[in-house]
């Protein structure tokens, strides 16, 4: 599937997990991902991290943290006596459930997120790099590139040293290992550099920004600040100091975009299949279909609060079924690919 | 044309050309100055807003900071980047970022205790040796590709990227304090050499203070959305005195131990590795020859 539908998905996902505190409708959200997540093969060269066992120490961390921390509500579970500061006092069943609901939401997003790292290979996050870093879109391309073959020489490394007789034991003794690994990696940008000005890549010498320019972007800068400083000041209009901030914002936009002078080409098809467009359109319905009562102050089950008695979260079915149409990457990824737009 | 008449206009060229390249400096380290105010201003803006005026709705919401986290930063980067970087500063930087990004992998897969991490030491050392520039692309770029291959993407990287890019910006601090040394030591030739200790100890000092900056400037974002005991946690309408207490208590508490590690660590890689590694990098400064200054 097209990355841009995956970056929608996550945008979309994160706004919904960030309007509610209800805990069904967090479960829902996390449910979702983990689907989605169990949908998508798997880079194996990729990191990942591990989800319930963190979830688990998040959740009950942040249980304990509020409701050690935090002495409202009215169930006591017990009491904390004496003058311990930030601790005594009664810890309520309230206060551990709230830091719970805390906590699931923090897993939620890093659950998003990490659906998200599994969905999109490295070259689509280097895609969407804007032109105007051509430069520095070029040193990434060169360090993601070049960090297995570090990796690599690190185990050369070590295998040359343990030929004569050097064992790791404790952190003093990486320093062999360091150090060549450091110096090979140096040599190897010198030949890359000669290399890349043999084939046309890249300047000889560096070239400083034109002072158009930097004279838009450092007014831009100015703007800003000064706006942001304006609204210390009584005397001044509101409107004054946001809009400098604006207006500095937009020049500093436009300077950024006025060096949009290279141009990308790419050997992969980047077009929207039609399975794409049918994804973003129920991601679309999805999003507005639970933020859109929540905007017009029509959903109360949204707002769900344990304190100051614990109540019951409220469930509305038309916004748990408007979340599930977050799993449709799934769903539609299914089957033969379909036809481009 | 006649050589008298060549002459004054060519040195009027030269001129013309010194002037803008002065006028390029002066723009850059304002845009430099400028942006790292405006997102130092972001990042505290948790101890400002009860100061300001009333705002739009949704103007101190996180995505309005985000957003103004990621204006400052990219003005940084596109500043740092210049209209075009050399082919040897791109290998050389790509080179050091993936060391760097293999590094955080490692530590990924085999996590070091609490808040340690290898990925800081070159990073300060890069600021060190090869200049302000250098150092903040450094801490930028090995942030943003070891999260795309760890899976690391997340709304903390654009905060973690800016803060990275601070230690690696202010590494250059060292860089002339060195350059004041080697002035000084030329100056008085019968002196004797310094000690390895005595020559890191500046380094060691500013690695085991962001050691705690990172933490605390890191932890900033996400404060005033978290809820806990009332002594910690940010409210609104709290005055700047009152803001900036909670704020350390709530540090003290919850990752000051975490920090204790990761300044230890910086301090302990240093003393290990930092004079082999900053005689390596000066040695591929002095092949490179490129303009990496501040």
């Amino acid at each position: 599937m097209n990355a841009l539908v995956w970056f929608a998905w996550a945008a979309g996902l994160m706004a919904v997990t960030l309007a509610t505190r209800n805990p069904l409708y967090l479960l829902i959200a996390l449910g979702v991902t983990r689907v989605v997540n169990a949908g998508i093969p798997h880079d194996p060269t990729k990191a990942h991290l591990p989800l319930w066992r963190m979830a688990l120490f998040i959740v009950l961390l942040s249980a304990l943290f509020n409701a050690l921390s935090v002495h409202i509500g009215d169930t006591v579970l017990f009491t904390i006596p004496g003058d311990i500061p930030m601790f005594s006092g009664a810890i309520t069943l309230e206060g551990l459930i709230y830091g719970a609901t805390n906590g699931l939401t923090l897993v939620t997003v890093l659950s998003i997120f990490q659906t998200l790292n599994a969905a999109i290979a490295p070259r689509d996050w280097m895609r969407f790099a804007p032109r105007a870093y051509q430069s520095i879109g070029m040193t990434m391309s060169i360090a993601m590139g070049f960090v297995p073959q570090v990796t690599r020489r690190l185990r050369e490394v070590r295998e040359a040293q343990a030929v004569r007789g050097h064992r790791v034991k404790g952190i003093r003794d990486w320093l062999p290992l360091w150090v060549p690994l450091l110096t090979g990696g140096m040599e190897q940008s010198m030949q890359l550099s000669e290399a890349m000005v043999a084939r046309g890549f890249g300047a000889t010498q560096s070239q400083s920004a034109s002072t158009t320019r930097q004279t838009l972007l450092a007014a831009g800068l100015l703007m800003a600040v000064a706006g942001w400083l304006s609204r210390f000041f009584a005397a001044l209009p509101a409107w004054l100091g946001w809009g400098a901030m604006a207006a500095g914002g937009l020049m500093v936009i436009v300077s950024l975009i006025r060096r949009n002078d290279t141009s990308h080409t790419s050997l992969h098809d980047q077009r929207l299949t039609k399975r794409d467009w049918l994804c973003l359109a129920l991601i679309l319905v999805g999003l507005m279909a639970f933020v859109g009562p929540a905007l017009l102050g029509q959903s109360a089950s949204l707002a769900w609060s344990p304190y100051p008695a614990l109540s019951r979260p409220t469930f509305e079915v038309l916004l748990g079924a408007a979340m599930l149409l977050f799993a449709t990457p799934v769903v539609t990824s299914a089957g033969p690919t379909g036809d481009h737009l | 044309m006649n050589l008298s008449e060549h002459l004054p206009r060519c040195s009027a060229a030269a001129h013309a050309s010194i002037d803008r390249r002065r006028l390029g400096k002066l723009l850059s380290t304002a845009i430099f100055a400028l942006a790292s105010l405006l997102g130092l201003m972001a990042f505290a803006s948790p101890f400002f807003m009860p100061l300001q005026q009333s705002a739009p709705a949704g103007a101190n919401s996180p995505a309005y900071l985000a957003g103004l986290i990621v204006l400052c930063l990219a003005a940084l980067m596109a500043e740092a980047q210049g209209q075009t970087m050399s082919a040897k500063l791109v290998a050389l930087l790509g080179m050091l970022v993936a060391i760097n990004a293999a590094l955080r992998f490692a530590e990924n897969a085999i996590p070091g205790p609490a808040g340690f991490t290898p990925v800081f030491m070159l990073i300060i050392l890069a600021g060190a040796v090869f200049g302000a520039r250098f150092g903040f692309l450094m801490g930028v770029l090995t942030m943003l590709v070891s999260a795309l291959i760890t899976g690391g993407v997340g709304p903390w990287l654009p905060y973690q990227m800016f803060t990275a890019g601070w230690m690696g910006m202010s590494a250059v601090v060292l860089h002339r304090w060195k350059g004041a040394q080697t002035q000084k030591r030329l100056g008085e030739n019968d002196s004797p050499s310094a000690s390895p200790l005595a020559h890191l100890l500046p380094y060691l000092l500013f690695a085991g203070a962001w050691g705690f900056l990172y933490g605390a400037i890191m932890n900033l974002w996400s404060w005033p959305f978290l809820a806990g005991d009332p002594a910690q946690s940010w409210q609104a309408g709290l005055s700047f005195s009152d803001g900036i207490k909670r704020y350390l208590v709530f540090y003290a508490a919850t990752s000051l131990w975490w920090d204790v590690f990761a300044a230890a660590g910086n301090i302990l890689l240093l003393l290990l590795f930092g004079l082999p590694t900053m005689k390596v990098l000066t040695r591929f400064k002095n092949r490179f020859l490129f303009e990496g200054g501040a």
